[in-house]
């Protein structure tokens, strides 16, 4: 081997090991840093990771295989990541992916001949408002089926940023810089992800940029946020306190938003947010996206710069929930969060008051309290929004749990995937122990916390809180048998309390209002406010915040917009990978916990995913158990084994060759897999199965016994054809098939050739005269 | 002290008992109550994998399957092994078994014992020694844990986990002491011994053979014996003998021992 390579991994391992020790506590930050630094993993550097971190090579090849993000393989210069989240999944992500591997002539996990791109999956990198997405060297890309080989030709020959243009010789008058002054002007732009997405970056150079040239940086409060949520319309700019909301903002309109708006406080009209009626809306407030929504945990969002702790002192009151609650007895405190009716928003819905208290009264310690970043569910996206975009009330809540509790430690562990997330909540990090909220004896009450920062490795088991434990402690990621419960004994044997990230957020929410206005808000079984990332086929996608028990309906229709396009609204597939897929009947279901289940599904983290009747529910049960069964650890037979079955089942419905007595085993092996499995991921795995067994059975009947995909998505069971009459002969599907398959002169019929078709749809959508008949 | 207090539940009816943390299959076992096992060793710690020794426990009105080598009963539990339910699940973790490993002996008894008929699902096998393997992971185990080796582990999840040395290659760790071998409830995992070589089939490891000091047969290898040694669990001269040769020393000490007594007596 190269002496070179061999003089680098030893150089990086050094610095990783100075950084995280050695041991298996600091295994998989090791690997994290190797694999990122060196783009891949040699068997040499896992080597030397076993010798010189002092921990066996079987467990270090262990994980190396079995996270996600690690690869074995030397990679290309540019690494292009498919999502295949559940969104994304509706939207035609599989078709993004094969297009990109006819492309380049590789599959997934693969590297171009030329070294320049490694093709890979990632089930759900959190865009879910943008779907379908890929991922380019970090940077995130729209990726409309049809569209690629034009994204990755500019790709390759740009990459130049957009430029802020700054208009020359803009004047402000002093009676306009009064006005602004006295009015306390501000502009926010959003620095979500989605917005990312759509650019919002050079925006924000932009405005900075133009406030700064027309002499108004000193006066006019500049705010790049996190996400506020409307992700559909991104880029967002909000202008304040007048509430003017702009969407879909480019550069070029960056000097007129600043002229009218800012400098003389009138709105620009074509960048208004427009109903479907062609309606202008000015207001912030009055776009139905937000006027039905409300927002007491995501709200400020869109005020505060993340990545300033002052911000959120100033504007959200940030911290005082903290003082009240070191002013009142921990018991208090945990009372007061169980009176609220608190319970877990990561899905399982455990009121969060037990959970402290079996905690607080658990023997031995030193105790831990870990915030639950690891956001798995395919199609949900909220908890990476809150930390990216208040980190600090996230943060204001995990300390508070640790004063109620009793603990010392804390750990956030966060997805991989969410870089940005990372960032803020370590930034927030750093300020709040430069302000005296982290560390020895906070505020002067006793209590001595910190909080450090763990990255997950794509794996969306860790979601589970034992597996999640087990990998923070650097072993496998593999559920372990309860009780005992974390409580009793979690992280290294210790007593430790788990809670996802909007959990936390909702703490400091209720003690500063008190238990009784919190309880006010929602169901009787389920208190508060919940987050939802709604998604799919639906006009308005984004993160909707609204009280527990608001019906699906007005979820969907009121804030949603309805389903694009006039096509009819088929489901709504609620509580990740292990949920359930709703049908149109139950669209007044007042959504919380117990109503969810029992339909047949959960809230899980609360993804909302539309589909409508391009969506083959065949199709998204056989997605989601393929998701479950890459994502299994693969530990205990039901879930392994069963999960390989059920697929193999739905694999053989979906190209046809599917049999009456395959829904009589895929119903046998439902209860068993729920009944026998180790851990939540396998009790649940089954439910996409029998809940669109309970409600679309029509649809799995037609595969079998018509052979025939209602929806035209199961691609074996459909074929197109050019209708005679209609076909013009424009050559426009010609010139788009990606595989020629069809034939035809000039003002002549076309005709596809049904052997070389791939049934992509392509031509389908390029003919504007419907001649493209899909049966 | 306080005397740890006993938990009185119930299993098929009868009366049971158990030390706090006992498990409902170490008290079944006193009251030779079957329940089937393939990822339990009692030398180990519980592991929950398998899942065929699941029984249904029921507290009050509500019950659940759990599995009995993991879980620890409560007073008045009443435990169920062999309910529908409990048969029900055990069936279908047999189906599937035999789908992955159709010629391994031990899960055709079981299914033949469990109403297994005509195979269901499609037979997945890859044609190497995985096809006999179930994952119990027993071999890990007693490895990392009895042995402290870690010579062999898993590699990759979900569907694609298997068990495997690091790199797949040879398990550069692997004393070839056979404890994995031992304790593998399919026989899946062989050990052969060549003249000089013990040679451990599936885990790609061959290791030079000691022979005996007293009678010159090879009888374990080197590695084991230096493990032994360093850990001092055994004299030296013992660990480098035979386990028939140290019978017959032993027989010999003790037929001295007696004589020498015999002597003394008729003195």
């Amino acid at each position: 081997m190269n002496t070179d390579v061999q003089t680098r991994v030893e150089t990086v391992l050094d610095a990783a090991i100075a950084r995280h020790g050695v041991g298996a506590s600091a295994l998989l930050p090791i690997l994290q840093d190797l694999n990122s630094i060196l783009g891949y993993l040699s068997e040499d550097a896992l080597r030397r990771i076993a010798d010189q971190a002092k921990v066996p090579s079987a467990q270090v090849y262990h994980l190396a295989t079995f996270y996600k993000a690690f690869s074995l393989k030397p990679r290309g210069r540019h690494i292009l990541k498919v999502c295949l989240g559940t969104a994304c999944h509706v939207r035609g992500a599989p078709k993004v992916l094969d297009e990109l591997g006819r492309l380049l002539e590789v599959a997934a996990g693969e590297t171009t001949k030329d070294g320049a791109f490694t093709l890979e999956t990632v089930n759900c990198i959190g865009a879910c408002a943008l779907g379908p997405v890929i991922v380019i060297d970090g940077q995130f890309y729209h990726a409309a089926p049809g569209s690629i080989e034009g994204l990755l030709r500019d790709f390759l020959a740009g990459k130049a940023e957009a430029i802020p243009t700054v208009g020359g010789d803009e004047t402000v008058t002093v009676d306009e810089r009064t006005r602004i002054q006295t009015a306390g002007v501000s502009v926010a732009v959003c620095g979500g992800t989605g917005c990312q997405a759509y650019g919002c970056e050079a925006v924000a150079d932009a405005v900075a940029a133009q406030l700064a040239g027309v002499g108004l940086a000193d006066c006019v409060e500049f705010v790049k946020t996190g996400c506020q949520g409307f992700c559909e319309q991104g880029p967002i700019v909000v202008v304040r306190p007048a509430g003017i909301l702009y969407r879909n903002v480019t550069v070029a309109d960056v000097p007129e938003i600043v002229r009218l708006t800012v400098v003389q406080g009138k709105p620009v009209e074509r960048l208004l947010y427009r109903t479907a009626d062609g309606q202008t809306i000015t207001k912030e407030s009055a776009i139905p996206f937000y006027a039905h929504q409300r927002r007491l945990i995501f709200g400020d969002n869109g005020r505060i710069s993340p990545e300033c702790i002052d911000d959120y002192i100033r504007k959200c009151d940030g911290y005082a929930a903290l003082r009240k609650a070191l002013a009142m007895a921990p018991e208090t405190v945990i009372e007061t969060i169980d009176k609220a009716g608190l319970r877990g928003r990561g899905g399982g819905g455990f009121p969060t008051g037990r959970k402290w208290w079996a905690c607080r009264q658990a023997r031995g310690g030193p105790k831990t309290v870990i915030c639950n970043a690891d956001e798995g569910d395919p199609g949900a996206y909220m908890d990476r929004s809150l930390l990216e975009g208040n980190p600090h009330r996230v943060l204001e809540g995990m300390i508070i749990g640790a004063y109620a509790i009793g603990a010392n430690q804390g750990y956030v562990y966060v997805r991989e995937e969410y870089p940005l997330a990372v960032k803020h909540i370590r930034s927030a990090i750093r300020q709040a122990r430069d302000k005296g909220f982290l560390g020895v004896d906070i505020l002067g009450s006793g209590l001595d916390f910190d909080v450090s920062v763990n990255r997950g490795a794509g794996a969306f088991v860790c979601g589970e809180e034992t597996a999640l434990i087990a990998s923070l402690e650097g072993a496998a990621p593999e559920p372990r048998t309860r009780p005992p419960y974390p409580a009793q004994s979690g992280y290294k044997g210790r007593p430790t309390n788990i809670n996802n990230v909007e959990t936390w957020a909702n703490v400091p929410v209720i003690i500063s209002r008190g238990a009784d206005y919190y309880a006010n808000i929602g169901t009787e079984g389920s208190k508060g406010t919940k987050i939802f990332s709604l998604v799919g086929k639906v006009v308005n996608t984004g993160l909707v915040e609204v009280p527990l028990g608001m019906p699906l309906r007005n979820i969907i229709y009121d804030i949603g917009g309805g389903i694009p396009g006039g096509k009819e609204f088929k489901a709504v597939q609620t509580g990740g990978p292990s949920g359930g897929c709703l049908p149109a009947e139950l669209l007044d279901l007042p959504i919380d916990y117990d109503e969810l289940k029992k339909v047949g599904s959960m809230m899980g983290s609360g993804g909302l995913i539309v589909m409508d009747e391009d969506s083959c529910m065949v199709d998204v049960a056989r997605y989601f158990l393929h998701f479950l069964l890459d994502e299994s650890c693969g530990k205990c037979i039901p879930c392994r084994e069963g999960l390989r079955q059920m697929c193999g089942i739905l694999d053989r419905i979906t190209v046809g060759d599917g049999a009456p007595a395959d829904l009589e085993a895929l119903e046998e092996l439902a209860p068993a897999i729920v009944d026998g499995s180790l851990c939540a991921l396998g009790r649940t795995a089954p439910n996409p199965v029998l809940s669109t067994l309970r409600y679309f059975r029509d649809e799995y009947e037609a595969h079998i016994r018509e052979k025939r995909c209602p929806a035209g998505v199961c691609t074996a069971l459909i074929r197109y054809d050019i209708d005679a009459e209609t076909c013009t002969g424009c050559t426009a599907c010609a010139r788009k098939c990606p595989v020629t398959a069809i034939a035809g002169e000039r003002k002549k019929l076309h005709t596809i050739d049904q052997d070389i078709c791939i049934k992509c749809g392509i031509c389908r959508e390029a003919c504007r005269f419907d001649a493209v008949v899909r049966t | 002290m306080e005397e740890p207090k006993t938990i009185c539940f119930t299993i098929d009816g009868q009366e049971a008992v158990a030390a706090p943390g006992e498990t409902v299959l170490d008290a079944a076992k006193r009251l030779a109550i079957d329940i089937p096992t393939l990822c339990h060793h009692p030398g180990l710690e519980p592991y929950g994998a398998c899942r065929l020794c699941v029984v249904e426990a029921f507290r009050e009105e509500h019950s659940t399957i759990v599995p009995s080598c993991i879980h620890t009963p409560e007073d008045g539990d009443r435990i169920e092994t062999d309910s529908e339910r409990v048969r029900r699940t055990r069936k279908v973790v047999l189906e599937l078994l035999l789908a992955r490993c159709p010629d391994v002996e031990v899960l055709q008894r079981l299914g033949d014992e469990y109403g297994v008929e005509a195979e269901r699902f499609p037979v997945s096998t890859t044609g190497d020694w995985q096809d006999k393997c179930i994952l119990c992971g027993l071999c890990v185990r007693v490895c990392s844990q009895g042995v402290r080796r870690n010579a062999i582990g898993y590699a990759g999840r979900g569907g694609e986990r298997c068990v495997t040395s690091p790199f797949a290659g040879r398990a550069e760790a692997c004393i070839a002491c056979g404890a994995c071998v031992f304790v593998c409830p399919t026989g899946a995992l062989h050990v052969e011994d060549t003249d000089t070589e013990r040679v451990m089939v599936e885990i790609g490891a061959r290791l030079p053979l000691l022979a005996c000091r007293a009678c010159g047969r090879t009888f374990t290898t080197q590695a084991s014996f230096q493990l032994m040694h360093q850990r001092q669990l055994i004299p030296e001269t013992t660990l480098c003998t035979c386990p028939d040769c140290r019978r017959a020393e032993t027989r010999s000490l003790a037929e001295k021992v007696l004589t020498g007594q015999r002597t003394a007596t008729s003195r």
